[in-house]
């Protein structure tokens, strides 16, 4: 997984729960990296599993609400790192409906050997999109996080309906629709 | 800031030092990295261009030596490049004036070269196109080409090449060998002989002559083998010839068969075959000639027919002839005897009129026993009857002396010693007889001579007999040779002697001839053919 995902959820807990918790997580989780992370390197996913679990404990938070909070909070830093990439869009829909063939383009160009989700498009109209997200890691929600802040970006906003194809949450349906 | 919070801060700085380390080690080993492949991509680089300079100096040396005239033309026909060749074949220059290669093209042509050249723009590359072109000279070329598009890097054709190949000659000689095969094909299809070509023997072509004569088509002559139109018993020596010819052994043959005909009838032919070989000598394909003789071959074995039928009654002849002289000579023998005793019974009572007359009738018969012996002499000189022998002619001559009765003023004389020949005995005799018997009884000289001489021909012996005595009248030279006919009216003289002359002498393939003064003599000549 890479870097920014971990280096921007700590700051994320840090900025939302204190610096003693970040500690906390990092000191419980017994993570390999020491919970040394750089934006440009690569790490092991389950410290991300062992990051959030842990701080679901402490502050008794479901883990799922966590990781959409953190979509949220994620979609603002990805935009202030390469804010090229958001400025070419007009719309929240047509920038959803490029991930697969743009963003995630760009994304390989700088790191090649990211291992990214897809994003197939079922349908597409001028004020909704369906689409079927599918990844090992199962982080749909962080998906979900992402989509919501775009719209709000664009100073919109959109009714999403998910509905899971796999129980575990690898292969999910998003039926997006924009508001107004 | 209380001590806690202090220790946080400096876990967390700690932290973020080490990431930056991280991150600093991850940079440069990307900059390595970047910069290897960047070296690499130099490397290729300078590899790509010197196999582009090595390739462009191939392709210019290629364009340099090529025997051929070689044009490059951009898609208005504007000739961009052309080789030396090209120059001198085209009279042109491209580097001195501008060539449009549609100028160069024969008006004749210009349909066809619009039709090739949209193919060439479809498909990319143009074949054996070929056309007539004018040369700055104005003299006029066959040539073909083979022409491809050249493009840019975007597969966008840009050009053509083209190379040029003159068939003016090649082209000529075509027409030549056009016209003197439609020559040939209206002497074969005119011939009065059936002409087949055959391989292996099927039958690959033939003319009209003898699809005529054999009755079959010609898609029906194609599907079948000589072997299927020729008669069983002719297949034998057909197929030992065909072997010894495709084993080079014979060129030629000519051979009578018999072929079968559509509707079962037989065509005779007489069949000629010729070996066609190709430049390895190998037999590729044999010619037959074919001459109906159907006609001929009918006529001869009607002619065979006739000839046993010939025989046949040849031989019932000569039974004939000796039954007859046997029962003709038996009543005469008994004519001769009743005139004999007639005369001892009744001389005494008989005047000297009846004496003569009885003796007379004597004689009468004697003629007609002559006659008869002559007649079954003259049947029986056949082919059949020669028994070759070495005969001593000097010696027959002295036998013919002592037999016939010479008068004696005449004399017999043998110019020189006459030679030893190879013949029938009896007939060398029976011919010299004659002539002789007739040449010493019809002197009325006082001194009678007959005179016999001879002459050696490459081919033949010549013999004469000459006398000094009556002579024969012209009118008489060739009658005499007939049977029944004499000169005169002797009662000894039967008329029969020369004609068997004549048939002995025709035997021997020989002639006979004579000449005669009346009063002074006759010198009868003839010829036997040597034998082998």
């Amino acid at each position: 997984m890479k870097g920014i995902v971990f280096t921007e959820f700590l700051e994320m807990v840090e900025e939302t729960f204190g610096l003693e918790t970040t500690d906390t997580i990092i000191e419980n989780s017994n993570l390999p990296s020491e919970g040394i992370y750089t934006s440009v390197g690569t790490y092991d996913f389950n410290e991300m599993v062992s990051l959030i679990t842990s701080l679901s404990e402490i502050v008794d938070i479901p883990v799922n609400d966590l990781i959409y909070t953190f979509g949220l909070y994620l979609f603002n830093s990805l935009g202030k790192a390469h804010p090229e990439v958001i400025q070419n869009y007009n719309s929240p829909l047509g920038l959803l409906y490029s991930i697969e063939d743009h963003i995630h383009v760009h994304v390989q160009k700088l790191y090649p050997e990211a291992e990214l989700p897809t994003f197939k498009i079922l349908e597409k109209t001028d004020t909704s999109i369906s689409m079927v997200y599918s990844s090992s890691r199962g982080l749909y929600r962080l998906a979900h996080g992402l989509m919501e802040k775009c719209f709000e970006h664009f100073n919109s906003s959109a009714t999403i309906a998910y509905e899971l194809l796999k129980e575990d949450g690898t292969e999910v349906k998003f039926d997006v629709t924009q508001n107004g | 800031m209380d001590s806690k919070e202090v220790l946080l801060l400096k876990k967390a700085l700690d932290r973020q030092k080490r990431a930056r380390a991280q991150a600093e080690n991850i940079l440069e080993a990307k900059a390595k990295e970047l910069y290897d492949v960047t070296h690499h991509l130099k490397e290729s680089n300078a590899r790509l261009e010197s196999l582009l300079s090595e390739k462009t100096s191939e392709l210019d040396g290629v364009f340099i030596n090529i025997v051929d005239p070689y044009v490059v033309m951009d898609l208005q026909f504007n000739i961009v490049k052309m080789n030396v060749s090209a120059k001198e074949f085209l009279g042109y220059d491209s580097e001195k004036e501008k060539v449009n290669l549609s100028m160069l093209l024969h008006p004749e042509y210009r349909e066809y070269t619009a039709e090739s050249v949209k193919s060439l723009f479809e498909v990319g590359i143009l074949k054996n196109y070929q056309a007539k072109i004018i040369r700055k000279d104005g003299s006029e070329k066959f040539i073909h080409i083979n022409s491809s598009l050249i493009y840019d890097k975007n597969r966008k054709p840009i050009a053509a090449q083209g190379i040029i190949r003159d068939i003016t000659h090649e082209t000529e000689i075509k027409q030549l060998l056009a016209g003197q095969k439609k020559e040939l094909d209206i002497i074969v299809e005119n011939s009065p002989l059936g002409i087949v070509l055959t391989v292996d023997g099927k039958i690959v072509k033939s003319n009209n002559t003898f699809k005529t004569l054999i009755g079959y088509s010609d898609a029906e002559l194609k599907k079948m083998k000589v072997s299927q139109i020729s008669s069983p018993e002719d297949k034998e020596k057909s197929i030992e010839l065909i072997d010894q010819m495709n084993a080079g052994t014979l060129d030629h043959f000519s051979i009578v068969k018999k072929y079968t005909r559509k509707d079962n009838s037989h065509l005779w032919a007489k069949t000629s075959v010729n070996a066609f070989k190709n430049a390895q000598g190998e037999v590729e394909s044999q010619v037959a000639m074919i001459e109906d003789i159907s006609a001929q071959r009918n006529l001869e074995l009607q002619k065979e027919e006739l000839l046993a039928e010939l025989e046949e009654s040849n031989k019932g002849l000569q039974e004939y002839a000796h039954i007859v002289s046997h029962d003709l000579k038996s009543p005469l023998r008994s004519i001769s005897a009743l005139a004999t005793w007639l005369y001892e019974d009744y001389k005494d009572v008989l005047d000297e009129n009846g004496v003569s007359q009885l003796t007379m009738m004597q004689e009468k018969v004697e003629a007609m026993d002559n006659l008869i012996v002559g007649i079954l002499k003259y049947s029986t000189v056949t082919s059949d009857s020669v028994e070759n022998t070495e005969v001593d002619v000097n010696e027959v001559i002295k036998n013919i002396t002592d037999i016939i009765y010479i008068p004696n003023h005449v004399e017999v004389k043998i110019a020189k010693s006459l030679p030893t020949i190879f013949a029938d005995k009896t007939k060398v005799h029976q011919v010299f007889q004659n002539f002789m018997s007739n040449a010493v009884v019809h002197i009325e000289q006082e001194v009678g001579i007959v005179n016999i001489d001879y002459k050696e021909t490459p081919t033949h012996w010549q013999f004469s007999v000459e006398d000094n005595g009556v002579g024969i009248p012209k009118e008489y030279h060739e009658k005499i040779f007939k049977i029944f006919q004499s000169v005169g009216n002797k009662e000894r003289s039967t008329g029969i002697g020369l004609s068997i002359v004549k048939k002995i002498i025709d035997l021997y393939e020989g002639e006979v001839w004579l000449e005669s003064e009346p009063g002074e003599g006759t010198t009868f000549y003839f010829t036997l053919k040597k034998q082998q």
